[in-house]
């Protein structure tokens, strides 16, 4: 009861911050479509001029299909892990039946991919450990840019982290 | 003991020291002990940025390699005056099954249950391999805002020694650097 003076300073507080978050997810459910673009910025000297992606950024979930960095397209889908700031694949089939929810081991071989999102965009991880322990990382990154467009950034990791350097796309909507 | 039985027994100790002494990918090259130093560049306190380094290398069984090290982290160049700090760590080094690297795996622990890595989970990668006269370790972290962190470190074998070279990284950026070197000690 003591505490009723509290209520309205808090109540506009909530207010106040809930538009905020609200306007990050509104920028991201904005990445939702289907995207085109040439490559602008070329530092990996990637064998990619023209990037196409379909994105399906939803409240919690992702789904997404992109061109990559060796001239394929990569698809994901992409769920809230036990970590918040942490997307990855579901688990399918046996693993899912059998309680795992364990993430792959690219030590035995095999990519694993997560994501992220923040304030700024979208951006998914793929990692593989070669034959021969090479480190083999990229990063894909979807940014809403001014105009409706798309900032789309692509950058691998060198042997000892730092990146060899990025490559970037201005996409245009193609499809809602 | 029967002849049959000093037979055996000969054969199992010497498959056993062919196991110690032929490790895979010449890691025996690296065995020894190490002293030296290293400078952390671009150190935030630059009165703290260089370190003693001590190493050392060993061989064991099945072709796995211990490297045990401690880094006293100096207060402008001195060792003996509050402020310094001193860690300790090793890792040993087992052949990944099927594959062309090793394994890196901290210290053993019989009281911890030895379980995959669950990367998603924020256990971190470890792994080493071996190219040319360079022993690189690897550890690979994805943290809890999705992003990742990257450690190597390179044990580059010289004439005297090992030259030395750590990086981290997060989310492709370097952010912390040391290099330096360490002779075989006697």
């Amino acid at each position: 009861m003591r505490a009723r003076w509290l209520a309205g300073p808090l109540a506009a507080l909530v207010l106040l911050a809930a538009p905020g978050r609200a306007a990050t997810e509104d920028a991201l459910a904005s990445l939702s479509g289907t995207w085109r673009g040439a490559v602008t910025e070329n530092g990996l000297d990637a064998r990619l001029s023209e990037v196409e992606a379909v994105l399906d950024v939803g409240e919690r979930d992702v789904a997404a299909r992109w061109s990559t960095l060796d001239g394929r397209t990569a698809e994901a889908e992409l769920v809230p892990t036990a970590r918040p700031g942490v997307l990855a694949q579901p688990a399918r089939g046996l693993q899912a039946m059998l309680g795992g929810n364990r993430s792959p081991n690219p030590l035995e071989g095999g990519p694993l991919l997560w994501g992220r999102r923040d304030g700024h965009g979208l951006y998914v991880y793929r990692l593989e450990i070669g034959q021969d322990g090479a480190l083999m990382l990229d990063r894909y990154g979807f940014e809403p840019a001014p105009g409706g467009a798309v900032t789309f950034t692509a950058s691998r990791a060198g042997p000892q982290g730092g990146e060899l350097g990025r490559l970037r796309a201005t996409l245009t909507r193609q499809a809602p | 003991m029967s002849r049959c039985v000093a037979v055996a027994l000969a054969a199992g100790l010497a498959l056993g020291g062919t196991a110690l002494a032929a490790a895979p990918g010449g890691l025996e090259r690296f065995v020894g002990t190490y002293v030296g130093v290293a400078d952390e560049t671009g150190a935030e306190d630059p009165s703290r940025s260089r370190r003693d380094i001590d190493l050392v290398i060993s061989l064991e069984a099945y072709g796995a390699l211990r490297i045990a090290w401690s880094n006293v982290t100096l207060v402008n160049g001195r060792r003996d005056v509050p402020g310094v700090e001193r860690r300790v760590d090793e890792v040993r080094l087992v052949p990944a099954p099927d594959r062309d690297f090793y394994l890196a795996r901290q210290a053993y622990d019989p009281f911890t249950e030895r379980r995959q890595p669950d990367p998603l989970g924020g256990d971190a990668l470890r792994w080493a391999t071996v190219t040319g006269d360079t022993l690189r370790t690897y550890s690979l972290a994805i943290l809890d805002d999705g992003t990742y962190e990257l450690q190597t470190y390179d044990r580059t074998l010289t004439p005297d020694g090992i030259r030395l070279d750590w990086r981290r990284s997060v989310d492709g950026q370097v952010v912390r650097q040391a290099t330096g070197h360490a002779v075989r000690a006697e």
